[in-house]
């Protein structure tokens, strides 16, 4: 590999930044979060909120499929 | 959360000019300090975390979690080794654990990095939006001990020595990883006509 091709990696994997904002945002989580995230940790915090909408689709899909079935079953004379 | 200690004979200048061992031992109490080596690291943490995760989102997140640990954990820093090593190990782990849970799931086109220097090199200007994506296309197809190796190498200039410490390898392995990655780099890249 040419060094020049490999000057090229290096500066593109070096360019590379973290979006507008986001420095900022994750300082004042670090030095001003509130206790939650001391106990939780912020990655734990934000899992937690897409475990909670997962179950919430996921219930929503069980009882709408509960309810479909229970038609089924009726129109068939089984229920 | 942390506590501004107030030293009159302190300040941010003075701050810039202390060397990362020190500014580390003060960080859990002092914020200038801990501002310092925030200022000093993120972008750091975080390119060499996003060269090893698929999509900015999950860069952001173990980027925090590094330095959520770091500041946990800042007591655990004695002050012996360096503090960049001690960091960039603390990155390590991090991706490696989130690498060890994460679900296996079919080959996903990873994100190609949407937040570059907006002042490109001189050496940029010829390579076009498409050939850089080809570029993260093919460091991205490394195994993840040859891609971390090698961004280790290239984002921080770090010597093998270095390199050893933050991954816990000897040091002939970690040559052997590099050896690998320049190869397979080549290689990927003369397949598609580039040399």
């Amino acid at each position: 590999m040419t060094l020049a091709l490999e000057n090229e990696i290096a500066h593109y994997l070096r360019s590379m930044r973290p979006r507008d904002g986001f420095a900022a945002e994750l300082f004042a989580e670090l030095t001003h979060g509130p206790q939650r995230i001391h106990a939780l940790g912020p990655i734990a915090t934000r899992s937690r909120t897409r475990w909670i909408v997962a179950g919430a689709v996921a219930g929503v899909v069980s009882a709408t499929g509960a309810v479909y079935l229970g038609s089924r079953l009726r129109h068939r004379g089984v229920a | 959360m942390l506590v501004a200690v107030r030293d009159e004979a302190r300040d941010e200048t003075t701050a810039r000019e202390l060397p990362d061992e020190l500014l580390a031992t003060r960080s859990t109490e002092d914020l200038e300090a801990f501002t310092e080596l925030y200022d000093r690291y993120l972008c750091r943490i975080y390119r060499f975390v996003r060269s090893q995760t698929p999509d900015d989102a999950t860069a952001e997140d173990l980027t925090a979690q590094t330095f959520f640990r770091a500041l946990s954990g800042a007591g655990t820093f004695d002050g012996r080794g360096s503090y960049k090593s001690w960091l960039f190990r603390i990155a390590h782990n991090t991706v490696s654990s989130w690498r060890l849970h994460r679900t296996k799931s079919p080959i996903v086109l990873e994100e190609v990095p949407e937040h570059m220097d907006p002042s490109p090199s001189a050496a940029s200007v010829l390579v076009a939006g498409e050939e850089r994506s080809l570029v993260w296309r093919v460091v991205s197809s490394l195994a993840p001990a040859q891609r971390e190796a090698i961004s280790l190498r290239y984002i921080e200039d770090l010597t093998t020595e270095e390199i050893a410490e933050i991954t816990g390898r000897s040091r002939g392995a970690v040559r052997i990883l590099l050896h690998r990655a320049r190869t397979a780099l080549r290689r990927a890249f003369e397949e598609r006509g580039i040399s």
